[in-house]
C-alpha cells in the first residue's frame, strides 16, 4: 500500500483523576491506552466503539485538543503528537479538519452562514479581501450543494440536514486533506442521513480527502468505511477491512457488538453472528479490569484473561486482534503479568 | 380495544399562524398487544402520547377527536379522573432516565411514592419496600437492596433505564407507552434492556406502545406497527407483513433509507422535507415527496385495506391494484473503492416507474 498519511504509535492519554484541597491525584482515567494504526490516503477508516471506548478522546488527541500522555502520530513527516510542531507548522492545522454529531450546537447561533464560514478563511489568511471571501463562500455552499442565499440566513433557521452541510462546508474551507467525522448524521434521520453520506462521499472522491469516521451505528458503517477499528476501554479490540469485520469477526467483544445490531430485514439477520447476549456494561475507564478489560462481560473467557493483557497480532493478512484466543496474542508469562495497577 | 384513538386533530395557534399538526390520527392498541409507532422527527408521534396523557394545554393546543381507553373517553374526563388513570392504569417510561429521575431523592423514594399510589390502596410500609425489590429483581438489577438506597447518578445509564422500567411496571398498569427507550445507550446495553421489557410485559401481559425512529427496534418489539408522516398515519401492518411488504410509498422510502448490513452502499434517502405545518399541503401530505404522486393526491388519501390487518392511506391502493413489492429504491452510493469509481455509477435512479399487479 502506499505511504500512510497518519501514523498513530502507541498513542496513549491518560486523565489523572485529582481531589481535595491538595489536588492529590487518586488514580487515572486510561481513555485512550496504547492505540496504533495507520491511515491510508483516500481510505475511510471507521472507528466504533461504545460510550466510554475512548473514541472520541482518541479524536480530539489527534485534532490536537488534548495532549497525548505518550506515544506519536505522524502526519506527513511531523510528529504531531508534540503541540510545538503543531504550532511551528500551520499547514498541519489547516489539513486536519472536524465535522462535530450535532450541528445545533457546533455553529454559532449568532452568526449567519456567511460570517460563520468566514471565520477559517480569516484565521487561515485564506482570503485577504471581502470579495474574495465572499467568493470563496460562494464555492463552499455549492461544494456542499446549497444554494449561495443561504450564506444569509442564521442556523436556527436551516433544518439539521442543511446545519450539518454547512459545517462540513466549515470543514472544508481551510482545503483539509484529513476530516475527523465524529458521528456526523447520528442526529439526524434516516432520510436526511443518506444525503450526507452521499455528499461526504462525493466530496471524498473529488477532493481527495481522507476520513477518521466514528460512529455507533454499525448498519452504517458496514456501508461507509474501508477498514473498521472496534475499540473498547482505550484500546483497539480488532482491525480490519470491512467485509472482513463482518463476516468474520474475531473477538468476542465484535461479535457481541454485531449480534446486537438491531436489523430491518431476514437477510441482515442471517449475517449477524450467532446471537450472544450481551452481558453487563462497559467499565469504568477510571476501574479498568486486569488482564484483559473485556474478561468480565466475555462470554469465551478462559484462565488466562483476568491474568495477561493480550497483544494484536494478525490473524489473516491485514486482519487484526487483541484476544488470547488467537496465536500470538498472549504475552509470554510474566513479561506483562502484572495486572494494571495505578 | 384497550387503547382507541379516533380521527384525533391537534392543531396549535402561534404568533405564525395555526398550525395544524396531528390530522386524523386513528390508532388502536389491544390488551397484551405490543404495538410500534415510528416516525421521523416532527412527525407528531411524541405528540400523539401527550394527547393521550392529557398533557396538551386546551387553549393553545386545539384538540379534536375521541381517545378512548378501557371504556372511557380521555379527553372528555374531569382532570381529576384523568390523575387516576395516569400512572396507575397508564406508564410512561421516558427516553432519557437521567431527565425523567428525580436527582435529589434515591432510587428507593421514588419507587416507593408510586407504589404508595397503587389502585386499592397504600400498602403497608415493609409491603411496598419488599415490593419494590421484587421489581428492582425483576428487572435484572444486581443487588437491589443496595440500588433502592443510591440515588440515580450513583447508577449507569443501562441501570437507570432499568429503573424506569421498574417504576413504570410496579404497579402493574394495563398500557405502558415507552418513548425511544434505551435509545441513549450503546447497542448491547440497548439489547439487554429491551429483552427485560419484552420478558416482562409479556409475563404481565401489559399492553405496549413503543414510539421510536428506529425501525430495527419496531421490527425486534413489536406485533403491529403504526408508520406515521407529517401528522397523519400512513400505513398500520402485523410488524412482519410491514417489513417484509411495505406499500406506503413512505414506508417503502424509510425502510429503503436504512443502511444495510448487507453492506451495498448507503441508500439515498428520501428527497424533500417534511411539510409546513402552517401551511400543509392539502390532501396526502407525502404527496409533494412521493415519485408516485398523481393529481388524486389533492384529495384527502383513501383508507384501504390490502391484506390482513394490513392499511394504507394511499391513492395507489383503492382501486384494487397496489405497486409491486419490490420497492423502487433508489440506488445505493457506491463505496469508495479506491481505484477510480465511475461518476454515471453513483447516480440515483428513483425514476423507476410503479409496476401495477392485478
Amino acid at each position: 500500500m502506499s505511504e500512510p498519511l497518519l501514523r498513530l504509535v502507541d498513542v496513549v492519554k491518560h486523565f489523572p483523576i485529582r481531589t481535595g484541597f491538595l489536588m492529590r491525584q487518586v488514580g487515572v482515567i486510561k481513555a485512550v491506552d496504547g492505540v496504533s494504526f495507520a491511515l491510508h490516503p483516500g481510505e475511510t477508516f471507521g472507528l466504533v466503539g461504545e460510550s466510554g471506548s475512548g473514541k472520541t478522546t482518541l479524536a480530539m488527541t489527534l485534532l490536537g485538543a488534548y495532549r497525548p500522555t505518550a506515544g506519536s502520530m505522524w502526519f506527513r513527516g511531523y510528529d504531531i503528537a508534540d503541540p510545538e510542531v503543531r504550532r511551528g507548522v500551520p499547514a498541519i492545522k489547516k489539513a486536519i479538519q472536524v465535522v462535530f454529531q450535532d450541528p445545533g450546537s457546533s455553529l454559532n447561533p449568532r452568526r449567519t452562514v456567511r460570517q460563520t464560514l468566514e471565520v477559517p478563511l480569516r484565521v487561515h489568511g485564506l482570503a485577504h479581501t471581502s470579495a474574495e471571501a465572499l467568493r470563496r463562500v460562494t464555492a463552499l455552499l455549492e461544494m456542499v450543494e446549497l444554494p449561495p442565499e443561504f450564506m444569509h440566513a442564521f442556523p436556527h433557521a436551516l433544518s439539521g440536514g442543511q446545519k450539518q452541510r454547512v459545517a462540513i462546508a466549515r470543514a472544508l474551507a481551510t482545503e483539509p486533506s484529513f476530516l475527523v467525522l465524529d458521528e456526523p448524521t447520528s442526529a439526524l434521520d434516516v432520510s436526511v442521513q443518506g444525503k450526507i453520506i452521499a455528499l461526504l462521499v462525493d466530496l471524498q472522491r473529488r477532493l481527495n480527502l481522507t476520513y477518521l469516521f466514528i460512529t455507533h451505528d454499525l448498519s452504517l458503517m458496514r456501508n461507509v468505511a474501508t477498514r473498521v477499528a472496534v475499540m473498547y476501554l482505550g484500546k483497539l479490540a480488532e482491525l480490519a477491512a470491512t467485509p472482513a469485520l463482518f463476516s468474520a469477526p474475531r473477538h468476542p467483544y465484535t461479535r457481541m457488538l454485531l449480534s446486537a445490531i438491531p436489523v430491518v430485514s431476514e437477510e441482515e439477520e442471517r449475517l449477524k453472528p450467532r446471537w450472544i447476549v450481551p452481558r453487563g456494561e462497559t467499565p469504568s475507564p477510571a476501574r479498568v479490569p486486569p488482564g484483559c478489560s473485556f474478561h468480565p462481560r466475555c462470554p469465551d473467557a478462559f484462565d488466562v484473561c483476568p491474568r495477561l493483557d493480550p497483544v494484536a497480532a494478525a490473524v489473516d493478512g491485514d486482519h487484526r486482534v487483541r484476544c488470547h484466543l488467537y496465536p500470538g496474542c498472549t504475552p509470554a508469562e510474566g513479561t506483562d503479568a502484572a495486572p494494571a495497577r495505578h | 380495544m384497550l387503547l382507541d384513538i379516533r380521527n384525533l386533530h391537534v392543531s396549535f395557534t402561534g404568533y405564525r399562524g395555526h398550525s395544524r399538526v396531528l390530522n386524523g390520527v386513528n390508532l388502536t392498541v389491544g390488551r397484551g398487544e405490543k404495538v410500534g409507532l415510528v416516525g421521523e422527527t416532527g412527525c407528531g408521534k411524541s405528540l400523539t402520547v401527550r394527547a393521550v396523557l392529557g398533557l396538551l394545554q386546551p387553549p393553545r393546543a386545539r384538540i379534536r377527536g375521541e381517545i378512548w381507553f378501557a371504556g372511557r373517553n380521555l379527553l372528555a374526563l374531569p382532570p381529576g379522573e384523568l390523575q387516576q388513570i395516569r400512572g396507575r392504569e397508564i406508564a410512561m417510561i421516558f427516553q432519557d432516565p437521567m431527565a425523567a429521575l428525580n436527582p435529589v431523592f434515591t432510587v428507593g423514594d421514588q419507587l416507593l411514592d408510586i407504589i404508595a399510589r397503587r389502585p386499592g390502596g397504600r400498602p403497608s410500609e415493609r409491603a411496598a419496600w419488599a415490593r419494590a425489590v421484587d421489581i428492582l429483581k425483576e428487572v435484572a438489577l444486581p443487588d437491589p437492596e443496595r440500588i433502592m438506597r443510591a440515588y440515580p447518578v450513583q447508577l449507569s445509564g443501562g441501570m437507570r433505564q432499568r429503573v424506569l422500567i421498574a417504576m413504570a411496571l410496579v404497579n402493574e398498569p394495563a398500557l405502558v407507552i415507552a418513548d425511544e427507550p434505551g435509545t441513549a445507550l450503546d447497542v448491547t446495553i440497548q439489547e439487554q434492556i429491551l429483552q427485560v421489557m419484552r420478558s416482562l410485559v409479556d409475563a404481565k401481559r401489559t399492553s405496549v406502545l413503543l414510539i421510536t425512529h428506529n425501525l430495527g427496534v419496531v421490527r425486534q418489539t413489536t406485533d403491529r406497527v403504526y408508520v406515521m408522516y407529517a401528522g397523519s398515519i400512513a400505513e398500520t401492518a402485523p410488524t412482519a407483513d410491514l417489513f417484509s411488504a411495505p406499500q406506503h410509498p413512505y414506508t417503502q422510502g424509510l425502510l429503503a433509507s436504512v443502511p444495510k448490513l448487507t453492506g451495498e452502499g448507503v441508500p439515498r434517502g428520501i428527497d424533500g422535507m417534511i411539510p409546513d405545518y402552517l401551511n400543509p399541503p392539502p390532501g396526502c401530505r407525502f404527496a409533494p415527496r412521493c415519485q408516485f404522486a398523481q393529481p388524486r393526491c389533492q384529495q384527502p388519501p383513501p383508507w384501504v385495506r390490502v391484506g390482513a390487518e394490513h392499511d394504507v392511506a394511499c391513492v395507489l391502493y383503492d382501486d384494487g391494484s397496489r405497486p409491486s413489492a419490490e420497492r423502487a429504491a433508489p440506488s445505493p452510493i457506491p463505496l469508495p473503492t479506491g481505484e477510480g469509481t465511475d461518476e454515471a455509477s453513483g447516480l440515483p435512479s428513483n425514476t423507476a416507474p410503479a409496476v401495477t399487479r392485478p
